[in-house]
């Protein structure tokens, strides 16, 4: 659950500065509320994705932390240059650049979202697909998590590892 | 159209008929003026006199136009008919757009003398205008079907002005226009096949005479010269200038003659043919486009390797008679555009009997306010256009009403922030810089509203209460950094003419009451900070005196220049920007109240000018810096210059916008100076010594425009209080050959394009970078010049360039060798890179070309002569090319880039020479003697000349150094170093350099 509210919220923080990039684009802000609003929310995007990504690794979702780390990595290497903030002088000169590494974030984010729900959406649809007689889900607690009828553990288990195998390839020897 | 005639008399402001520029003209229907007439006068400046025969074309086609033209023109009119739709064609470029073709200076395509000629023979065959005009041509010309079935058909029809109209309007091919060439004469090789002519004369240039071959061709640049008739096939051909360098594997053998190499030696030459053609264009000192042909397609863009931009100087200085006119608009408001905003000019054009004007930029058609309003005159032509300055100037000014103010216009502020510490009382920093104030302010501008203030600090800061009702002023003394408050609401900023006396009174005490500081701190944040709450009520203009590091409070900064091993590393370039954000929010800020920084800076040590000037940087100032101050040396230097930077006429609270045809937009912006949108400049407080660059792109695949346009709008308060806006419109014509382009370069303004570039690269990597990109972009211009050429002639190893750009590989030469991007530590402290690169990027082009290619001329022979007077500068300052061969040890030289004049004496320079200049101590060492006026004729002669250099541009002081030949290291710091043509250290001297573009042209042409 934390996942996803983190990761909306960078989301969120992401989208922001490109509404406001795209505002002083085309004039409708000036560069100096852009910025101060833009540097507002960069370093609380920076914590919340800390957050996830620490997060992943106490929950041990390996491969979603490791997932997370080059968006880290060049986070923290922005921080360690003081170039994390917009800098109100020279903001136009690198409006594009700005703007493409924001939306190259979100995609990461989205990204990262989608996967962590995907699970998730293999059972739900699994559930949906089946006569509503046999439908087994009986409560979803949040993105990550369900209560279902227990007699069901087994055919999710074997669903979920048989789409694994379709999804992976072995080398034939 | 008639019945408007009828009414002429009526109008309001009857200027009579036959004063109009008709008057000289045969009567109407007669001859000329209906046809020639109707574009001519509508272009024409008034003052300009009418020439009813021969050209009346003349002025919007200018003299360029290939002979053929004006006849033709002068001669149709008999026979067409009144153009009743004259209103839609009467207007200029577009319309001139048939012209703008044919304008261009250089060869007369073969395409055009033949429709003249055929039209010529059709209709009054006696009447052959010019004899020299190339009957032959006809044969050569583009295939004659196509030409005689497209134009005399459209010449014979009942519908005269139609072929005025086809010209522009028709479709190209059959067009007899430059560009439509190619495509008549299919690919370009025939033009090698006769043997007459440019190619062969370019091969048969024998290699062992190395100069650079000038292209006969070239001599079509000539207005008056017509081709005769052989030659023709030589309009064809790209005219460039070849350098030939046939002893390349042999390198430097003395085949390579490197005297014939050019040299700018009579300055900058601006293209003067495009401001020919275009009478109606602002003066290139406000505005100097990169090329004065604009690509019309984004592809013909990306293989022009060179900026595609401009240079503007929004207040350049006007020499006297030529000021920019200023304009009140009254009750009508200003003319704009609804649509793009952009303002009447003369570009414009008239419809609708008067009552709507459409827009050159995006051509929309606006309505006429009733106050406005005029009729227009049979030939579409305003009737009272002799006095509507706006309508036949490019620039002008005009007062904006209080829509164009968001605050009642400011009074002009000076507000000054003295570092009073030990070091500038001991240099006398403190004193000169009083009295130098103390003596302008009578001139400052803006008298009576002028307002002033001071504050001066070392670890504290000191405040001055300089109410009008005082007969001393106060001091208050400020010595909490951290927490920095004004102690007065008002009275620290005074009106000048009020509290004339008291503020007298402080510069006279101010030297006294700090001579015994021995304060070394500098709590020079804190400072800005109060200068700043000092002044954000209103702006105005910030001086800063700044002698050591600052050191205390806010914006603190660390030696961090003194560190050899950065250089070289990744981490270079970080010596070159602010150290820390305060310099560049308190820049920010500034610009956002309307404060312009200037930065004057005297440490002979380490000051951290990148930071400091960045404060200069972000507010459209500029940077002072005199390293080492004394003011017994610098003393003069920093009078004049202080004198002028207070005194020369500036403009407050501005801002610049420019403004383009649909299709292009301005995409980078080069200088001091803070975007405060994508292409809105804010200029706090800007001069006539400030140039900005900018860059521009295409945004449409596709121009579908004939020219286009440009027009800078300057809004700002000028001193007296009103608020005006200076408008400078220019137009460019759209061409589809990048031959073309080549021809209509500006390297002036190329050049001042890439040291901007260049000096900005600095700021985000190693020097070596940024001189190799340099390199790199002239390469690539000249391989794709290369190429256009390459298919014609055998070109042998030679180096090629387009005449307009032969300059180019020396100023990058120069640019590389220029303070701010030269070699490597050793050779300029880190503080006089940062300072040169700050003052670079501000200069107009005339300035900067000359500080990178300085002037050395010599003057012994010249002050030996007994009669010669000062009369003519010229004569006396015969440029030489600056290499050491150019210095004769037994003369006297001087070196003049504009900043510095080092007078350079020959190790056997006659003693009776040195006695006159120097007096007693003549033999005594140079470092120690400074130049004074003796008694003798000599002396006097030689100051008189250094007196009218120094005027020549009073921009910037330049300061006098001597030295004697052979005096190192002072020689070589001074003098020897800046022989850009010469090998010095690690650079590359000329010739080598040449070589160097030569072979990476070469590679992979």
């Amino acid at each position: 659950m934390s996942c996803v509210m983190s990761s909306t919220i960078a989301q969120w923080s992401l989208s922001f500065s490109l509404v406001c990039l795209a505002d002083l684009e085309f004039d409708y802000i000036n560069p100096y509320d852009s910025a101060s609003r833009i540097n507002s929310v960069v370093l609380p995007e920076f914590i919340i994705q800390g957050v996830l990504c620490v997060f992943y690794l106490l929950t041990r979702h390996w491969f979603m932390s490791l997932l997370c780390l080059p968006y880290l990595f060049y986070n923290f290497q922005l921080y360690s240059k003081r170039q994390h903030l917009v800098d109100v002088t020279e903001i136009f000169n690198l409006l594009n650049w700005e703007k493409k590494k924001r939306l190259f974030k979100l995609a990461y984010i989205i990204l990262n979202l989608f996967l962590t729900i995907f699970w998730l959406k293999l059972i739900v649809n699994m559930n949906n697909s089946m006569p509503s007689s046999q439908r087994f889900i009986i409560h979803v607690l949040d993105s990550t998590h369900l209560f279902v009828q227990p007699h069901v553990e087994q055919m999710i288990r074997s669903a979920i590892a048989e789409f694994r195998n379709q999804n992976s390839y072995e080398k034939p020897t | 159209m008639n019945t408007e005639n009828r009414n002429f008399p009526a109008r309001p402001p009857p200027p009579p008929f036959s004063s109009s520029p008709f008057a000289s003209a045969p009567p109407p229907g007669v001859v000329p003026p209906q046809s020639g007439g109707p574009e001519a006068v509508g272009f024409r400046p008034p003052a300009r006199p009418f020439t009813p025969s021969g050209p009346p074309m003349a002025p919007p086609a200018g003299v360029m136009r290939p002979a053929g033209q004006p006849p033709l023109v002068s001669q149709l009119p008999g026979s067409r008919p009144p153009p009743p739709s004259f209103p839609s064609t009467a207007y200029g470029p577009p319309g001139g757009g048939g012209g703008s073709f044919q304008r261009f200076p250089t060869p007369p395509p073969s395409g055009v003398p033949p429709p003249p000629q055929t039209l010529a023979g059709h209709l009054s065959p006696p009447m052959s205008f010019r004899p020299q005009q190339p009957m032959a041509s006809v044969t050569m010309g583009p295939p004659p079907p196509s030409m005689t079935s497209g134009i005399p058909g459209g010449f014979a029809s009942p519908s005269g002005p139609g072929f005025q109209q086809s010209m522009p309007g028709g479709p190209q091919p059959s067009y007899p226009g430059y560009p439509s060439n190619q495509v008549l004469q299919g690919p370009p090789k025939p033009f090698q096949t006769p043997s007459q002519g440019p190619p062969s004369a370019v091969s048969s240039y024998p290699p062992q005479t190395g100069g650079f071959a000038q292209h006969p061709g070239q001599q079509n640049m000539h207005p008056s010269y017509a081709p005769p008739p052989t030659s023709n096939v030589q309009g064809l051909v790209e005219d460039f200038n070849s350098l030939s360098l046939s002893n390349i594997p042999g390198s430097l053998e003395p085949g390579l003659d490197h005297t014939s190499f050019p040299r700018p030696l009579d300055g900058d030459v601006e293209p003067s043919s495009f401001a020919e053609a275009y009478p109606m264009n602002c003066h290139s000192r406000y505005l100097r486009l990169t090329t004065n042909a604009i690509p019309n397609s984004q592809s013909l863009a990306s293989r022009w390797h060179l900026p595609l931009g401009a240079v503007v100087c929004p207040l350049a200085e006007a020499p006297e008679g030529e000021e920019v006119p200023l304009i009140d608009f009254g009750s009508s408001g200003i003319i704009r555009c609804r649509r793009c905003r952009t303002y009447v000019n003369p570009y414009v054009t008239f419809t609708d009997s008067g009552r709507k004007w459409r827009c050159n930029i995006c051509s929309m058609l606006n309505d006429v306010p009733g106050e406005y309003f005029s009729h227009l005159d049979a030939t579409g032509r305003r009737m009272d256009l002799d006095q509507r300055l706006e309508l036949t100037k490019g620039s002008v000014e005009i007062i904006a009403p209080t829509e164009y103010m968001v605050r009642p216009p400011m009074p002009p502020i000076y507000f000054f922030l003295i570092d009073v510490s030990f070091s500038a009382t001991k240099s006398g920093m403190l004193e000169v810089a009083t009295q130098t104030i103390k003596s302008c302010l009578d001139n400052l501008p803006g008298y009576p509203r002028t307002q002033i203030g001071f504050i001066t600090y070392d670890s504290t800061l000191h405040f001055y209460n300089m109410k009008s009702s005082l007969s001393q002023p106060q001091m208050m003394v400020v010595s909490d950094l951290d927490d920095i408050f004004v102690p007065l609401p008002d009275d620290l900023l005074v009106n000048l003419s009020e509290s004339r006396n008291v503020v007298e009174a402080f510069l006279d005490s101010l030297p006294l009451m700090f001579q015994n500081n021995v304060n070394v701190e500098s709590a020079f944040g804190p400072a800005l900070k109060a200068a700043y709450m000092v002044m954000n009520q209103l702006g105005g203009k910030l001086l800063i005196f700044q002698n050591s590091l600052p050191s205390l409070g806010v914006g603190r900064l660390k030696l961090r220049g003194d560190d050899p091993r950065v250089y070289g590393t990744d981490k270079e370039y970080t010596l070159r920007v602010a150290e820390d954000t305060f310099y560049k929010q308190m820049a920010a800020d500034c610009t956002k109240f309307q404060i312009g920084i200037n930065v004057y800076a005297f440490s002979d040590k380490y000051t951290d000018i990148a930071s400091l000037g960045t404060l200069a940087k972000y507010t459209g100032g500029q940077v002072y810096y005199y390293p080492g101050f004394q003011s017994s040396i610098h003393g003069d230097k920093l009078r004049h210059e202080l004198a002028r930077d207070l005194t020369r006429e500036t403009a407050w609270e501005s801002v610049m916008r420019i403004r383009c045809g649909k299709g292009i937009r301005f995409s980078s912006y080069h200088g001091n100076f803070m975007l405060r949108s994508t292409d809105l400049l804010a200029l706090p407080a800007v001069d006539c010594d400030k140039a900005y660059a900018m860059q521009l792109t295409l945004e449409e695949t596709l121009l579908t425009t004939q020219t286009v346009y440009f027009q800078v709008a300057l809004l700002y308060t000028a001193s007296c209080g009103e608020r005006r806006i200076r408008v400078h419109t220019a137009v460019a014509p759209v061409v589809t050959d990048l031959g073309e382009m080549y021809r209509q370069a500006d390297t002036g303004s190329i050049v001042s394009v890439y040291s901007r570039l260049a000096i900005e690269k600095t700021l985000s990597s190693k020097l070596d970078d940024a001189r190799n990109v340099i390199q790199q972009k002239i390469v690539k211009a000249l391989r794709e010049y290369r190429n256009l050429n390459a298919v014609q002639h055998r070109l042998g190893s030679r180096l090629i360039y387009p005449e307009s750009l032969k300059f180019l590989p020396l100023y990058g030469l120069a640019i590389g060798k220029s303070t701010p991007l030269q070699g490597g530590p050793a050779d300029a402290s880190l503080d006089e890179r940062c300072a040169a690169g700050f003052t670079m990027m501000a200069l107009p082009v005339k300035k900067l070309l000359k500080l990178l290619y300085p002037s050395l001329f010599r003057v012994d022979e010249w002050l030996l002569k007994p009669l010669a007077d000062l009369d003519d500068l010229k004569d006396v300052v015969r440029r030489l090319p600056l290499a050491a061969e150019s210095l004769d040890s037994r003369g006297l030289y001087i070196y003049d880039d504009g900043f510095r004049l080092v007078l350079w004496f020959g190790r056997m320079l006659s003693p009776d020479i040195a006695k006159n200049l120097l007096g007693a101590d003549f033999a005594a060492e140079l470092s120690r003697v400074t130049l004074q006026e003796q008694e003798n004729g000599m002396s006097k002669k030689l100051m008189r000349l250094i007196k009218k250099v120094r005027e020549n541009d009073p921009s910037y002081h330049p300061m006098c150094f001597l030295v004697r030949q052979g005096e190192q290291p002072r020689e070589g710091f001074l003098l020897l170093r800046h022989l850009i043509e010469d090998q010095m250290g690690g650079s590359t001297s000329y010739v080598d350099w040449v070589l160097q573009l030569h072979r990476q042209i070469q590679q992979n042409a």
